[in-house]
């Protein structure tokens, strides 16, 4: 039977290239962060979740299970829109809802709870949007 | 009579506090804030809206710290209130605005939301605060098009500067003395925000440039946000959360004024307070307010509440409401006309280094070259705004990561390829005037709110050609700048399938007119109404011109100048 919390971080490190996802030690905040991600989007998206994770899943003895995920035919439609959930989870602690017509950002935006941890922040150099913590004019230098 | 109270103020926001609080200081006046909204203003309330927001997933939307309150049941806030013109599906006819069942052939939405709190829609602004120049007070004289205002920009001048102390307005004068004649008395209270890291590369790449025969200049942009420790407020943090909610209220806020005010035991605040009518004594003045209290046992139940002098400032919607619902102060028919926002648009682009946006205030520069010309006799002018928030309304990164996914950019490079391309977003924004027309208006709706049962505003509204043709040339002039720098412009569509696509700077101005003339405005120049000599309407809703700043200052500097009026009626009647 799947270990689907050890798959949901596996999957999150291979989809999103965080290495730091693929060893979470026990009782850190990463794998607190982890556990809460891995059920507001499965109480979100449901089946959806479960056949992502159970194709990743299956994909494991593979050379390279992402390419194998991302190449498989049923990664489209709603279990790419669910990979995509994941990776907007880890990296701005929301998730959408894509529906035809409203894909992307003009997609219905949720808060997943731990935004200031977004992974997205110190890659592009900038504080989190609203917690600076930094002093008046840090922004005239470059970072 | 006796009075209630010497003045009673409906609505709280920045010109209703600015007016409570110069009244307070001027003489021992009874004044009575009445408020639709209830929320705190003090930096607890602040604390629990940036928590709110936090709660949102769409933290950007200038609504998100506000969506939870509980007036929001009784006191609709327009908030995404703008829907398409036809019923649909998604029963969004039943959101607070409306329109008329078979709309005119060119009408457009209204799609410019307010707040309807304890601070207005302070809650909820970025706080640029440019002046409106000369020929903005003149435009009809000047180009032959929209109106005149009944004062000029040199009446305006000294309030101007005591808005600017009073709102804590940061610039720097040497940049902006003199601006098309827009001569400065005083200097600013503090300096300008300094520039960010990416204005400085932009400024580098177009300043003193020509574009389209103007040279370009890229000056800060006057903000009511400290650049230093200012009346009590520390200086800006650059949290870049500017709207919806600066969290350590380096911007300033209606609160501010409010909080001063009611320092005074002769001001008294009432929240949860919604004006239904107002109504005139037997000599004609309007000497009662209306008012349902929501946070009551009996909601339905009408408080009355008199004053010698009752002053409208509830914004450009909901003050034209009250009057329109009293029946008072229309002779001229113009109350609800001449409805105004500023058409906004935006060109997107990546530039060629990063340039590390989301770091610093949304937006400190700004270009202000465009704001005058000849052209003005046939289109409109525009101002642009640099904007330091990656593409602003055009996407956030949550756009760049979807295109990098939908490409299947996932794996051990996905970060990389995203910063790559989010640290050069930039974009260029321009406003544009819309002409005060009759035909863009804001009646009483058929329709009822569900609480009180109140009338929905009803809108008539269309972007006039005027203002289009400032759009066309705004984004022929981005493009242009974008050039210059070297930047990948992104696709821009100003019409798509025929149809103007436009953005609301939620900049609502008009419906209570100013104007000389009693036949064709309702206020003079002292924000009087024509038909009652102690009735007056304070902020937005009185501009008889929309020009293309962004009108809080202006309004700011108008409701001081009408207090001075209101204090004179006040110690010596009416003139």
């Amino acid at each position: 039977m799947m270990d689907e919390f050890k798959v949901f971080m596996a999957l999150s490190q291979a989809l999103t290239g965080i290495e730091a996802l693929g060893h979470v030690e026990p009782k850190s905040l990463l794998e607190t962060i982890g556990k809460d991600y891995r059920h507001r989007l499965k109480e979100q998206f449901g089946a959806d979740f479960v056949a992502l994770l159970t194709l990743f899943d299956s994909k494991s003895t593979s050379a390279d299970p992402l390419a194998a995920l991302i190449g498989d035919p049923s990664f489209k439609d709603s279990i790419a829109s669910m990979a995509k959930q994941v990776v907007n989870a880890w990296l701005l602690s929301q998730y959408r809802i894509e529906s035809p017509g409203k894909t992307g950002d003009s997609a219905p935006a949720f808060d997943t709870g731990y935004f200031e941890k977004g992974f997205i922040w110190p890659e592009i150099k900038a504080h989190p949007i609203g917690f600076s913590h930094r002093s008046h004019g840090y922004w005239t230098k470059k970072p | 009579m006796k009075f209630d109270y010497d003045v009673i103020i409906v609505g709280s926001g920045v010109a209703g506090a600015l007016c409570a609080w110069k009244l307070s200081t001027l003489s021992n006046h009874r004044i009575l804030i009445l408020e639709a909204g209830h929320n705190g203003i003090g930096e607890g309330q602040r604390l629990e809206f940036h928590h709110a927001m936090d709660r949102q997933g769409n933290r950007g939307d200038m609504f998100a710290p506000y969506l939870e309150m509980e007036s929001r049941k009784a006191v609709p806030m327009p908030e995404k209130a703008s829907r398409p013109l036809e019923k649909d599906p998604l029963k969004r006819e039943e959101k607070y605005f409306d329109y008329p069942a078979t709309p005119g052939p060119g009408a457009d939405t209204f799609r410019a939301g307010y707040t309807r709190m304890v601070g207005g829609s302070t809650w909820a602004w970025r706080g640029n605060s440019p002046r409106f120049l000369p020929t903005d007070f003149a435009l009809n004289s000047t180009y032959g098009v929209g109106r005149d205002w009944p004062i000029s920009y040199n009446e305006l001048e000294k309030y101007y500067c005591e808005a600017e102390h009073e709102m804590g307005v940061s610039g720097n004068h040497e940049e902006l003395d003199g601006l098309f004649g827009a001569y400065r008395s005083e200097p600013f209270p503090m300096t300008g925000i300094p520039l960010t890291y990416s204005d400085q590369l932009i400024k580098h790449k177009i300043h003193e440039k020509v574009v389209n025969g103007t040279k370009v200049r890229v000056v800060t942009t006057p903000q009511a946000r400290n650049s230093q420790p200012f009346d009590g407020r520390p200086a800006c943090e650059g949290h870049s959360n500017c709207i919806p909610l600066c969290p350590i209220h380096a911007k300033y806020d209606a609160t501010v004024h409010l909080r001063r005010a009611l320092k005074n035991p002769l001001v008294t605040l009432k929240t949860a307070a919604v004006v239904r009518r107002v109504s005139a004594d037997s000599q004609g003045r309007i000497t009662n307010v209306h008012y349902n209290d929501w946070r009551s046992d009996d909601i339905h139940k009408e408080v009355v509440v008199t004053a010698p002098i009752v002053v409208l400032a509830a914004h450009a919607i909901e003050t034209p409401k009250i009057l329109l619902m009293s029946n008072v102060a229309n002779s001229s028919g113009q109350v609800g006309r001449n409805l105004m926002d500023h058409i906004q648009w935006e060109v997107a682009a990546e530039f060629p280094e990063p340039v590390y946006p989301f770091r610093g205030p949304q937006s400190v520069t700004g270009i202000e070259a465009f704001r005058e010309g000849p052209f003005r006799s046939t289109r409109s002018a525009f101002r642009m705004t640099v904007g330091n928030d990656g593409w602003g309304r055009a996407g956030s990164p949550a756009k760049i990561i979807d295109e990098v996914l939908s490409n299947k950019g996932y794996g051990p490079h996905l970060l990389e390829k995203v910063a790559e391309r989010v640290t050069r977003m930039t974009r260029l924004s321009f406003s544009t005037e819309m002409l005060p027309s009759k035909d863009n208006r804001v009646e009483l709706s058929a329709n009822t709110e569900p609480v009180l049962g109140i009338p929905r505003p009803l809108f008539t509204f269309a972007p006039d050609q005027y203002c289009i043709g400032g759009l066309k040339a705004g984004v022929e002039t981005a493009t242009a700048l974008f050039e210059l720098m070297g930047a990948k412009i992104e696709k821009n569509e100003l019409f798509k399938n025929g149809a103007l696509q436009w953005n609301t700077a939620a900049h609502i101005m008009g419906t209570c007119i100013m104007g000389k003339d009693a036949k064709d405005s309702v206020v003079d120049h002292w924000g009087r109404t024509h038909d009652h000599h102690n009735l007056f309407i304070l902020g937005s809703s009185v501009f008889a011109t929309g020009a293309t700043a962004n009108p809080t200052l202006t309004l700011a500097a108008l409701a001081l100048r009408s207090v001075r009026a209101i204090h004179r009626q006040l110690k010596h009647g009416v003139a």
